[in-house]
């Protein structure tokens, strides 16, 4: 139940997944007080923050799911939608619990599967793969990043690498998760779907979800993997998912975030990537449902010839939002970041990018791409916008750009004259501007998602009258 | 008569890595000479060699401009005292007016030469004079140096700064390069008119085709760094029909 | 075969952006001075200096215990260590121009007016600043405003701020904080409480101001820091062009300029805003300089008005401005255009606000910030769309050049939009000098010095050509002599 007062510290810690004997008990607690030491949840007053009131996550006692009972139950796969079963590589889990293990069972070349703990026998596998030796609490690989430019790099950057308060908080209170391992030069032509559902337990309390992943692809491997969150909630709840990816060098990571999730839910992702040595990244963020959602990406290329690729696409509709924020901080020589977000708004929703380019000393031959657009469909719609370039190196290519705008009225016109009623005009327009990032996507059945999200946008008769659409 | 340019023996580098390996190379003033040779043969390096551009050490061997040694002189005080480069691909220089820019170069000369400078009004009239005759656009002279111009039109305005500057040994490294059989054209009569008995031209190109338009008075074949084969016209005409392939294989 | 391209050492480049700085002599003039230190008792001794009314003492005293709980503001991407409020002298002026008041342009000290001579801007009404009418701010006060008389024979006021309190004091009270609120911010509310002088513009209705008004502050005196406030109203159907250029001496200190400019247009009026700040740099290792924090923004109140900022910023230590444009008046129109030159250690967080709240507000802004050697350059700007403001259109550019490998250039554009007829468009890119440019140059026997001058101003040349012209030229060659180098 919502309180007036902060949610302490002690709630956090009764929280805490307990794993006997397990030495990371211990380290977890350690976590959630650098959290709370950290200032806990950040405030509207944190220019990193700015536009994400966690407000109601710092009033609200979120309780964890209760513990499993029983074995996973298999039944539980009828609730999951049709368009799942087109993945011939899927992990299923509900409430933050793997109920679809078996199926993920492979080679040592390609594993995947649900991680659950405590409970479950893979539990001790789990806490490892969770918290791997090369992903403390916090992001070593961000640590490097920072001692090894020093400076100029700044201490607010730091914190946003290596003490990124939401991703504390899964570290210390995560119950499970997924993990991906590809083997070296593995090329994996089919798709792996991560696939997430929560909903209420039915006893009123609001829950919240930790999902911690691990996605890692050896050296010259290839991988596309999509993380589903999907589900509603009435009580109200908090999704709160870190995603951790190491791609080694040569290899090849595509990675789709795919937020279906509606109803009272807040979503809060973090994604980071490690890239080694012409390794790349191409991640898409589909931000389709109608939560709260905050998305955190960032990577940092420490090493030559390293690709990190972003894009979004946000259909906001009713009073949905979605906070953007990516960063790709360029370390080593002649590495690339490209990132391209593109907003469709209607009602009362709300989009905000933040995106952030720091080339540090030294990294010569960077090249760095940003661009945000967006679509206002409706009076009451607001965007904010930041795309920041942080350079300190001369021999660089670096350019942003960004526009917020209408439909085209010309080509609206344009259409209609040849023919094609308005509607059909607009989804013509809406889909050619979603277009450039849903094409990105190489799994047919989430581009299909992705364009029955965009025949959802209701026409906005408000922007005629002014008043807020139903 | 002693030669404008004399280049005996000239290997020169590039990152460590060596491009011209002991060229031997003599135009007396007034004539016209043309190098030709497969790509990665050293042409450009050549130009910008005897340009002076930094990063490109000369090794062993000598260049004499009118007898003077080029050795330790600046691309700039070589520019003042006659050496003029049209470049493969001409720089955009954004926001620096192509008027302002050349009237610039034009002073920088005319002080080293010992003469007064010319001030805006002589210097708009030289410039209008030019332009007429090589039949340029008006609009290009009052934009930024090559911003946004076609490949053809920067083409033009290295012609149109030739022929403003009126250096004493202008090299021209690939102009023919991109360009249609018009601008060619316009190109080579720019160049034609400015031939005459104290000024000499390097014509460094890939095909023999800009030959038919500037004829020249010696053909030389370059290859893997080295003068290979000399000749006039004709040898121009046979590495058309046989290609570089027929020319003299560089000794080993 | 591509032949391999040679990048520009930096080592060269940095021999070609060393700088001197032509205006650090001091004038040796007697100078009447408050004790060092902020107190009401100082700020009612400033008031007591001009002869102001109550109700602006009291003003400044509202704003004083205001600012006392304030804090300075850090969001900036600059440092520098605490700045000791306690130490500053808030109030020098020449003995010789406080102690016989105003007087005629004849009667200016010789020591001053040989000070301005140096400068450039002699303190006569002379043929060849005979468009441009001059208000000369030494330390806290106004030394000599010229034109004054010629034009007020069309009633345009253009007076020092103290005079203007004396004279006008309806128009100052009327205007006065209506733009700059005194609690607008750490620098602005320190500003209201002990501003000492600046200048004052008022032009009539209808009225075309026949030259272009400026005014040139100088710093002299040490351990003082300047704060000065204009105020420029400009009523309906006017226009008017204003200039201002700033130089201090070099001093192992840091002195802090804290001003506030408010600038007002009234329905079709236009205010045309130009600044040209070479405020000493400090040295080549960031020792002494001046701390530039200044607010400065328009209020384009009429329907169909225009205010128009442009800026040359080559000195200073820090610079912390963001000219800025509240569209109100429908179909009014903001724009900026800046340039932003760092070198050394220079440090400049610069940019603009547009607030768009009328229908059909448009406005541009144009950013180049040239950043060398350890210089650190950010563009930090906002542009807001109100709910209101229907078919809001703007139009944003910044871009970067940078010399060096130890240079800085940051961008960090906001927009925030509220109006779904809104048009927004930002773009920014960054570039160098290339070796290839300047090889180009030196092949057509330009030095390498000029070169680097000629490509600088090529790429700020959308911005000085902004400029009047009288004032093109004096920017072109500060960018210049900013970058000329010790080659050669």
């Amino acid at each position: 139940m919502p309180s007036a007062a902060a949610v302490s510290e002690a709630h956090y810690r009764r929280q805490i997944p307990q794993l006997a004997g397990s030495p990371n008990g211990r380290r977890r607690a350690e976590v959630l007080g650098e959290f709370f030491r950290c200032g806990g949840f950040p405030t509207g007053a944190d220019e990193e923050w700015r536009f994400s009131d966690l407000d109601a996550l710092r009033r609200t006692e979120y309780r964890a799911y209760p513990p499993l009972s029983g074995p996973p139950r298999a039944e539980r796969e009828e609730g999951v939608p049709a368009w799942t079963r087109e993945f011939g590589h899927r992990v299923l889990s509900s409430e933050g619990r793997c109920f679809d293990l078996a199926a993920g069972r492979r080679s040592p070349e390609l594993h995947f599967a649900a991680l659950t703990l405590p409970g479950s026998e893979d539990g001790e596998a789990a806490e490892a793969a969770v918290l791997p030796p090369w992903f403390g609490p916090g992001w070593p690989g961000g640590g490097e990043a920072a001692n090894g430019t020093g400076a100029a790099l700044g201490a607010s950057l730091r914190r946003s690498l290596d003490r990124h308060p939401l991703e504390l908080l899964n570290a210390a209170l995560a119950g499970g998760g997924f993990r991906v391992s590809v083997g070296a030069g593995v090329e994996e032509a089919e798709p792996i779907l991560l696939y997430s559902k929560r909903r209420d337990t039915g006893d009123g309390h609001p829950r919240m979800l930790h999902p911690r992943s691990v996605i890692e692809l050896a050296p010259g491997s290839r991988a596309t993997v999509i993380e589903a969150h999907d589900g509603a909630s009435e009580t109200g709840g908090w999704t709160n998912p870190t995603t951790l990816c190491r791609v080694g060098a040569d290899a090849e990571l595509h990675f789709v975030r795919l937020e279906l999730e509606t109803g009272n839910l807040i979503h809060t992702s973090r994604t980071t990537f490690r890239l080694g040595r012409n390794a790349r990244v191409f991640s898409t963020v589909l931000s389709l449902g109608e939560a709260q959602v905050r998305d955190d990406q960032a990577a940092v290329l420490t090493d030559p010839g390293a690709e990190a690729d972003f894009a979004g696409l946000f259909l906001g509709r009713g009073i949905s939002k979605a906070d953007q924020h990516t960063l790709a901080v360029h370390v080593a020589r002649n590495s690339a970041s490209r990132q391209l977000f593109k907003n469709v708004l209607t009602d009362r929703a709300r989009a905000v990018f933040d995106g952030r380019v720091v080339v540090a000393p030294g990294a010569i031959g960077t090249d760095a791409r940003q661009t945000n657009r967006n679509l206002l469909l409706s009076d009451a719609a607001r965007v904010h916008t930041k795309p920041r370039l942080e350079i300190n190196a001369d021999d660089v290519r670096c350019a942003h750009g960004a526009a917020i705008g209408r439909l085209d009225e010309e080509a609206l016109f344009y259409l209609r004259s040849r023919g094609l009623g308005r509607m059909d005009s607009r989804q013509l327009l809406l889909r050619a501007f979603a277009g450039e990032v849903v094409e990105r996507v190489p799994v047919p059945a989430v581009r299909e998602l992705a364009e029955a999200g965009l025949s959802r946008l209701r026409e906005d008769r408000s922007a005629a009258t002014g008043a807020l659409s139903p | 008569m002693t030669s404008l340019l004399e280049i005996r023996g000239l290997s020169a580098a590039v990152e460590g890595k060596e491009i011209l390996r002991g060229l031997d190379l003599e135009i007396p003033a007034g004539e016209t000479h043309a190098v030709m040779g497969p790509n990665g043969s050293g042409k450009s390096t050549l130009a910008h060699v005897i340009a002076g551009r930094d990063g490109y050490e000369i090794t062993a061997g000598e260049i004499r401009y009118r007898g003077e040694d080029l050795g330790g002189l600046a691309p700039e005080e070589r520019a003042r005292r006659g050496i003029f480069l049209a470049f493969q691909y001409p720089v955009e220089i954004p926001g620096v007016n192509n008027t302002y820019f050349l009237k610039a170069a034009v002073n920088e000369i005319r002080k080293h030469r010992g003469e007064p400078e010319l001030d805006a009004v002589d210097f708009l009239s030289l410039m209008h004079d030019r332009v007429q005759l090589l039949d340029f656009d008006q609009d290009l002279v009052k934009r930024p140096v090559n911003e946004g111009f076609s490949g053809g039109e920067k083409k033009r305005n290295e012609i149109l700064q030739l022929t403003v500057l009126e250096p004493t040994l202008a090299v021209l490294d690939e102009t023919d390069s991109g360009l249609d059989i018009d601008a060619l054209r316009i190109v080579a009569e720019g160049v034609n008119r400015m031939r005459s008995p104290d000024r000499s031209f390097l014509v460094i190109t890939h095909y023999q085709r800009l030959l038919n338009h500037i004829v020249p008075d010696r053909v030389h074949v370059l290859r893997e760094g080295r003068i290979v084969e000399s000749g006039g016209r004709e040898l121009a005409l046979r590495l058309e029909a046989e290609g570089y392939a027929g020319a003299v294989p560089a000794p080993v | 075969m591509p032949e391999p391209q040679r990048t520009l050492g930096s080592a060269e480049v940095e021999r070609l952006v060393q700088r001197e700085y032509a205006y650090g002599f001091v004038t040796d003039i007697e100078t009447e001075r408050a004790p060092p230190g902020l107190s009401e008792e100082v700020i009612r001794l400033i008031s007591r200096k001009k002869e102001e009314p109550r109700w602006l003492l009291d003003w400044r005293l509202r704003a004083y215990r205001l600012w006392q709980g304030m804090t300075e503001p850090r969001w900036a991407k600059v440092s520098y260590p605490p700045i000791r409020y306690d130490e500053i002298c808030y109030y020098a002026a020449p003995k010789s121009a406080v102690a016989e008041g105003p007087k005629s342009l004849d009667d200016i000290d010789p020591e001053l007016r040989a000070t301005y001579e140096k400068l450039g801007i002699p303190l006569v009404e002379q043929q060849r600043l005979a468009g441009v009418a001059v208000d000369a701010v030494f330390d806290s006060v106004s030394v000599a405003t010229t034109f004054k008389e010629k034009l007020s024979e069309l009633g345009v006021l253009f007076c020092s701020f103290s005079e203007a309190v004396k004279e006008h004091p309806e128009l100052v009270r009327k205007y006065l904080g209506t733009v700059v609120p005194h609690s607008d911010n750490f620098f602005a509310c320190l500003n209201a409480a002990v501003f000492s002088d600046g200048s004052f513009v008022y032009v009539p209705k209808g009225v075309r101001c026949p030259m272009e008004l400026s005014t040139y502050f100088r710093i002299n005196a040490s351990e003082t820091g300047q704060f000065e406030r204009t105020l420029i109203v400009a009523d309906e159907g006017s226009q008017v062009s204003y200039l201002e250029g700033c130089t201090a001496p070099m001093r192992d200190e840091n002195q802090l300029h804290a001003a506030v400019v408010e600038l007002v247009a009234l329905e079709d009026a236009r205010i045309k805003y130009s600044t040209v700040q070479n405020w000493y740099p400090g040295d080549e290792n960031g020792v002494g300089g001046i701390y530039n924090f200044v607010t400065k923004r328009g209020k384009c109140a009429g329907a169909r008005s225009r205010i128009s900022w442009t800026q040359v910023e080559t000195g200073s230590a820090i610079t912390w401005k963001y000219p800025s444009c509240i569209l109100l008046g429908d179909d009014s129109v903001g724009e900026f255009y800046s340039v932003a030159l760092t070198a050394n250690r220079q440090q400049a967080d610069t940019g603009t606000k547009m607030i768009h709240i009328g229908e059909n507000t448009k406005s541009t802004i144009i950013s180049k910030g040239i950043s060398a050697g350890h210089g650190q350059n950010t563009y930090r700007g906002q542009v807001k769309i109100l709910p209101g403001a229907r078919n809001a259109r703007n139009f944003s550019q910044c871009d970067s050049l940078l010399i060096g490998a130890d240079s800085g250039a940051h961008t960090i554009p906001y927009m925030d939009v509220a109006n779904p007829e809104a048009q927004l468009e930002h773009e920014a890119s960054t570039s160098r000098i290339g070796e290839d440019q300047l090889f180009y140059c030196r092949q057509r026997g330009i030095d390498p010095e000029e070169a680097v001058s000629l490509i600088v101003n090529g790429f700020a040349r959308d911005v000085l050509s902004e400029l009047p012209m009288e004032f093109a030229v004096e920017a072109q060659k500060l960018l210049g002599v900013s970058l000329e180098g010790a080659v050669g």
